[in-house]
């Protein structure tokens, strides 16, 4: 038994209904005062939605919540932030509209709507905060939408911090940023802590959770699993309380490496470079194999991979693809040479949200599932889609779901689905798990080293090392804007290349 | 830190900026090139055709920060503009009148703003709809007669004939709303909520602003400022007519994007609204002085509208670019 004066907030009994799905169902778990209680689960366990609830965003189906002994009474944003909650949101919540000042105190109207705002104080007190946590990139007067994506999420951080709550939420708040700055954000919520703040914590990140967390409670299709304390929490318990079946540790770790490499070159960047962003960049795809690459936060990975697939401009740079060289980069002629490209951000780009799924595996293939009037057959389509759906286990209520009312974990499966389904040569996949549960990870991994036994190449970046090291047979790792070098078979190590990303090293000629 | 407000490259990164350099420039033609541009003629009409624009194009720009607008405004000028002649006509009162033309716009603006805040509506069709409506009911009111004579009392006539130093009564009153609004839109925490709200609806959902009333209280807004602009229209014609606003709300739009302004909200000054409607007046004026066909114009305006705004979105694209979002 708890002491029961230690438990400040009190889920009782929450339940969430959408349509016919449970969302969430009977959660009751109590968080005490002053911890940093981290919240675990697949995607779609339901962490999301209960903190939507806690902070009045969302309205349960049934059940209560207590906090300081007192029952809330309302569920909406003004009155949570009333009783001390705060939330710091996955999908950012910011007005890039507005200044970085503007961000950090957005209630300035509730002090008086017959007053006019002293922008200096409002500036000096934004500085204050901004040097408080040594974030000295932006300036208070800066428009946020030249903020970079670490450094918008960064600013609703602190607006949440200094808003003085009793109760911080913070939904994945270390997933765009690199580890640097997520260890500067973790430590802060220790000091928080420190100060008597309670902090609840969605991560997918286990070693944070083991490093920072006090007690974890787990989630299961929106269940309560169970709450771990400190000394009961290791990366297997976790893991097997998540996905409540015994979870062998063949995740990130591959077993076999291609011993020789096929010399027959697929796929071959010369020379790509962009002033100011990317140095002289090359990088050869052997057939048959995985190519990886890795950089920290900055380092050009991203802006490569969207470079080679001519989705960014570049200065100079020449492709090859199967011995030809491509003429004009684009995405479309690399489409047309049987290239595709996975893009790492699922929610802006690479699904067309509100049209159904079997709709979006159809449309590369318009061609294949038409008759000879153009007319598409339903019918070869939704076996075709079904094919895929089991394929990938992906978990929809129907052929017509839509993406958009899918977990990430879904939405990601129905991405790379879409992609497979048009028999690629290529596939350029960037990130292709971020912030997606640990089962949906494995499928996806097993999906992505299944088509490349069967000879389609494959170039993964991605910013998760354990990811690199358990998909690919050579890892490309770059450094300030550059090629910093490359590591294959049994000399990739986590220290091996993360040396190479946070060293400069000028012998390593590429 | 503190961060100079007039750097060079601050002033042009202004939203505003870029139609203030044109209307500059079409401003030193006119008054170079033409012998009557500073006749006094010239100068009275130039200010009657911008004052009432101005108030219509303040209250758009407001909507426009939000991330809506109004097709309505026209239509409500007119039915203002005839109820206030008919209840002249008939032996009202001036400022009964006067309040009762004001009644008609608070009345159209908030169905309006429940049809757009509350029901949920798509602006372009609420507006549109309420815009055939009010237009249905200023036709009624003037079936059988084409114009509404009414020997306006000289206590009316002042408020669109009367000046100070020169300066229309009704110019004045548009500057007075100007000081307010920029005032009320750079620093009271109400003005900044509209940027909020109109740069991002869902996050200001989540920070909890009341953003249906907030629409509804605009579009009531907008509502005052075309009743304005419609008594001060009749009262310097001495007339109504049904054509009394017709084709403003676009006008007004167009004004608004080139002063900065955006259809996906948060961003907009009034000052921008302003050079924006002085803009398409000197335009008015550059083709009538220099005898070049009015047809003309619609062609160069809208030339001018599609150059402004793609180059606006084409600077975005870059910057997002540069920084990675996309």
């Amino acid at each position: 038994m708890n002491d029961m004066q230690d438990d400040l907030l009190k889920i009782k009994g929450i339940s969430k209904q959408y349509g016919v799905v449970k969302a969430l169902d009977e959660v009751s778990f109590s968080v005490r005062a002053g911890e940093i209680h981290a919240l675990l689960g697949e995607n779609g366990a339901g962490k999301s939605t209960l903190v939507k609830i806690i902070m009045g965003e969302e309205r349960p189906s049934a059940g209560s919540i207590e906090l300081d002994g007192k029952l809330m009474e309302e569920f909406h944003p003004n009155y949570s932030r009333g009783m001390g909650i705060q939330m710091v949101h996955q999908e950012l919540a910011v007005f890039e509209n507005m200044s970085v000042t503007e961000n950090l105190f957005p209630w300035m109207a509730d002090e008086g709507a017959v007053r006019s705002i002293k922008w200096e104080d409002y500036n000096s007190k934004a500085q204050e905060i901004l040097d408080s946590f040594e974030f000295r990139t932006v300036v208070p007067t800066q428009r946020m939408d030249t903020v970079n994506l670490a450094g918008q999420q960064m600013i609703e951080i602190l607006r949440c911090i200094y808003a003085n709550p009793k109760v911080l939420l913070l939904d994945e708040p270390t997933s765009g940023l690199n580890n640097e700055e997520a260890e500067r954000l973790m430590l802060t919520l220790k000091e928080l802590k420190a100060k008597g703040l309670t902090i609840i914590y969605i991560s997918h990140r286990l070693n944070e959770i083991l490093d920072y967390a006090d007690r974890v409670t787990v989630m299961r299709d929106g269940k309560f699993v169970c709450t771990l304390d400190k000394d009961e929490m290791n990366e297997q318990s976790l893991i097997n309380n998540m996905t409540g079946r015994e979870f062998s540790s063949t995740l990130y770790s591959r077993k076999t490496y291609k011993e020789t490499i096929n010399p027959d070159i697929m796929f071959e960047v010369k020379a790509l470079s962009k002033k100011k962003v990317l140095w002289s960049a090359s990088l050869k795809l052997f057939k048959g194999e995985v190519l990886g690459v890795f950089g920290l936060e900055g380092s050009g990975t991203d802006r490569l991979s969207r470079m080679m697939y001519g989705l960014e401009s570049v200065d100079e740079a020449d492709i090859w693809f199967e011995g030809i060289k491509i003429k004009r980069i684009t995405s479309a002629e690399m489409v047309k040479n049987g290239i595709l490209y996975l893009n790492g951000n699922r929610k802006y780009a690479g699904l067309l949200h509100d049209s159904s799924v079997m709709d979006n595996i159809s449309l590369p293939q318009l061609k294949t599932v038409s008759n000879k009037w153009t007319f598409i057959q339903t019918k070869k389509l939704a076996g075709i889609t079904k094919s895929f759906i089991e394929r990938f286990s992906i978990a929809i209520p129907s052929l017509k779901a839509c993406p958009r009312n899918l977990s990430g974990g879904n939405q990601q499966k129905v991405m790379l689905a879409t992609n497979i389904a048009t028999n690629p040569k290529l596939l350029i996949v960037n990130e292709p798990t971020r912030g997606i549960d640990v089962g949906a990870k494995v499928q996806i991994h097993n999906q992505l080293l299944n088509i490349a036994s069967e000879g389609v190449g494959i170039i993964v970046f991605s910013s998760e090392l354990p990811e690199l090291l358990s998909l690919s047979d050579r890892i490309i790792v770059m450094h300030e804007k550059r090629i910093n070098g490359e590591i294959s078979g049994k000399d990739m190590t986590e220290q091996s290349i993360m040396r190479l990303a946070s060293v400069r090293s000028e012998e390593v000629a590429v | 830190m503190k961060m100079s407000g007039l750097k060079l490259k601050n002033v042009i990164q202004r939203s505003e900026f870029a139609v203030i350099a044109i209307t500059i420039i079409l401003f030193v033609v006119l008054a170079t090139g033409s012998d009557i541009f500073f006749n006094v003629n010239n100068l009275n009409s130039l200010q009657t055709s911008i004052a009432p624009s101005a108030l219509v194009a303040f209250g758009m720009m407001l909507l426009l920060i939000l991330g809506v607008f109004d097709l309505s405004v026209g239509a409500t000028m007119a039915l203002v503009g005839i109820s206030v002649s008919t209840l002249l006509a008939s032996g009202v009162s001036v400022p009964l009148a006067v309040l009762g033309g004001f009644g008609i716009g608070v009345l159209v603006g908030f169905v309006n703003g429940i049809l757009v805040g509350v029901v949920g509506i798509n602006p372009l069709i609420a507006t549109i709809g309420i815009k055939f409506m009010v237009q249905g009911l200023a036709y009624m009111r003037m079936s059988n007669l084409y114009q509404v004579h009414p020997d306006f009392p000289a206590s009316f006539t002042i408020l669109g004939t009367g000046k100070l130093f020169g300066i229309y009564y009704q110019f004045l009153f548009m500057i007075v709303i100007l000081i307010i609004l920029s005032i009320f839109l750079k620093n009271n925490g109400i003005g900044r909520r509209l940027y909020y709200i109109g740069g991002n609806r869902n996050a200001s959902r989540l920070m909890g602003f009341n953003s249906k009333r907030m629409i509804i209280i605009i579009y009531i807004v907008i509502g005052l400022l075309a009743a304005a602009a419609a008594i001060f229209s009749i009262a310097r014609y001495g007339n109504a007519n049904r054509y009394l606003g017709s084709g403003i709300e676009m006008t007004a739009i167009i004004s608004c994007v080139l002063g900065g302004a955006s259809l996906s909200g948060g961003k907009g000054t009034a000052m921008g609204a302003l050079f924006g409607v002085i803009f398409m007046s000197l335009m008015t004026n550059f083709f009538n002085l220099f005898e070049v066909s009015s047809t003309w114009q619609d062609v160069v305006v809208g030339a001018i509208l599609i150059i402004v705004v793609a180059a606006d979105g084409y600077l975005t694209l870059k910057k997002n670019k540069e920084l990675g979002k996309i």
